[in-house]
């Protein structure tokens, strides 16, 4: 089964994804390190349905 | 029997031999008008000629080169059928491709008055037997194959190259190799299907303006070398479906807001393209499996959607301005463009999507160094998305990540 767990952020009409790290000026996130929700990112172990559907919607385009 | 001539199958790139056994073609010097086709008359028969010219008023005269002859109104069409034993055995040739025997004619057609128009024909399921054709008619308006096919047709010259759409000279004209044609007098190039045509050299088609595409259904001119291009029509496609170029200068294309190079599965080496007023670049290069740089100015592109998508070998892609760019998606080049090795986006300020490309540290700053300033913009963050690049599984230090994140931007992978 894919691995679809890391960094979920939902903008207004986009998602972002970022299986293993986000580097902000602000901030740092990391897998193996910190998983915090912070600035509208979010850990899921797996892919919220939500960003299935927009993926899904992006394709279909 | 003819050995000497070499046939040119589609992909070689061998010059364009005549036939030693042909019959010459005249030299013209200008002063008459003047429509002249060597003409095959193969033993095993349907030889028909079927043809009509237009002109400003006066007569066709035609000399069919087996020693007849005739005069027709402005707009007959005339057919003659020849007959093999009455053309002279002296030029008598075998086709090293296919066999067969023929015998050859001079066809001359001059005018009383001035060539307006020319249409060549088939005759039910007969093809048209011409070999070479040289024209002086630089009156003419139109030249129209309709329907005829040209299977032995292989040189077609103009003394000089009338203002006119080439709209389907070619038909089906498979061994089709040479032309002098003067690219600053077409207002396209028709419908050259099936042509052998090789190199084209520069191109400055001044007269293929509006939505005028340079080709139309043009295709199998496969290993096609053209030079530099100058297209200044506004139609979003303006090499039609002529995907066979392998290689092309630089395009320029100073009126089109819309421009694809789609599937152009043969081209190899560089794509450079500059088109000033360039806004839709969707589908730019998609499918060029081949092209391994792509070069970009049109400093005022705003959509790369699907821009180098399934481009597999491209590893440089270089935009001079980026700074208007507004959608990308993440076909943009982050899906088959693997080999990416080098991207400048200069004033980007839109998210990006690099995964899995093969951008390295060195070069993933050079595009850092690109990124607009958004903090100075007053823009929200973007994102730079670069999972699985090479950069990223080779790690960036925090001096390198400051660049981009220090203007506002953030790095994910």
């Amino acid at each position: 089964m894919e691995d679809t767990s890391g960094f979920y952020k939902q903008l207004e009409n986009e998602w972002w994804y970022a299986p293993n790290f986000v580097y902000h000026r602000d901030y740092t996130l990391d897998r193996n390190n910190n998983r915090i929700d912070i600035d509208g990112w979010v850990w899921y172990d797996e892919a919220p349905q939500e960003y299935v559907d927009y993926i899904n919607s992006l394709e279909n385009e | 029997m003819n050995r000497y001539f070499k046939a040119q199958p589609v992909g070689t790139s061998d010059e364009w031999v005549r036939n030693p056994d042909w019959l010459p073609m005249p030299e013209l010097d200008g002063t008459e008008e003047v429509f002249y086709a060597l003409y095959a008359v193969f033993e095993l028969g349907g030889n028909y000629l079927q043809f009509r010219a237009v002109t400003s008023g006066g007569l066709q005269v035609v000399d069919f080169g087996d020693g007849t002859s005739g005069t027709f109104n402005s707009g007959n069409i005339f057919t003659k059928e020849y007959e093999y034993n009455d053309i002279d055995p002296s030029t008598e040739t075998i086709d090293e491709i296919t066999g067969l025997k023929y015998r050859q004619v001079l066809i001359k057609i001059t005018t009383t008055s001035s060539f307006d128009g020319f249409m060549i024909f088939r005759e039910g399921d007969k093809m048209m037997n011409y070999l070479d054709i040289y024209i002086h008619a630089p009156n003419l308006t139109s030249f129209t194959n309709n329907s005829a096919t040209t299977p032995w047709l292989e040189r077609f010259r103009m003394y000089e190259w009338p203002v006119m759409p080439l709209n389907s000279v070619f038909v089906n004209a498979t061994r089709m190799t040479e032309t002098n044609i003067d690219w600053t007098k077409p207002t396209n190039f028709g419908s050259a299907t099936y042509t052998n045509f090789k190199n084209f050299g520069d191109i400055d088609a001044i007269n293929c303006v509006g939505n005028n595409t340079l080709f139309t259904f043009t295709r199998t001119m496969s290993n096609l070398k053209i030079g530099n291009v100058n297209y200044y029509g506004t139609n979003n496609a303006p090499f039609g479906t002529l995907n066979g170029i392998n290689r092309i200068g630089k395009v320029y294309a100073p009126n089109v807001t819309s421009l694809m190079f789609l599937e152009w599965h043969n081209l190899e080496g560089t794509l450079e393209v500059e088109a000033p007023l360039l806004v839709n670049g969707t589908f730019f290069a998609r499918d060029c499996s081949r092209v391994n740089k792509i070069i970009l100015d049109a400093p005022n592109i705003e959509n790369l959607n699907n821009f180098a998508l399934a481009c597999w070998a491209v590893s440089e892609i270089i935009f001079t301005d980026a700074s208007n760019v507004n959608t990308i998606n993440n076909n943009a080049f982050g899906n088959g463009t693997r080999n990416l090795r080098r991207l400048r986006l200069p004033g980007i300020k839109v998210s990006l999507y690099l995964i899995y490309v093969s951008i390295d540290v060195p070069e993933m700053v050079d595009l850092f160094n690109d990124l607009a300033d958004l903090v100075a913009l007053g823009l929200p963050s973007q994102n730079i998305n670069i999972t699985l690049s090479t950069a990223s599984q080779k790690g960036l230090s925090q001096a390198q990540r400051d660049i981009a994140l220090n203007k506002g931007w953030t790095i994910t992978g």
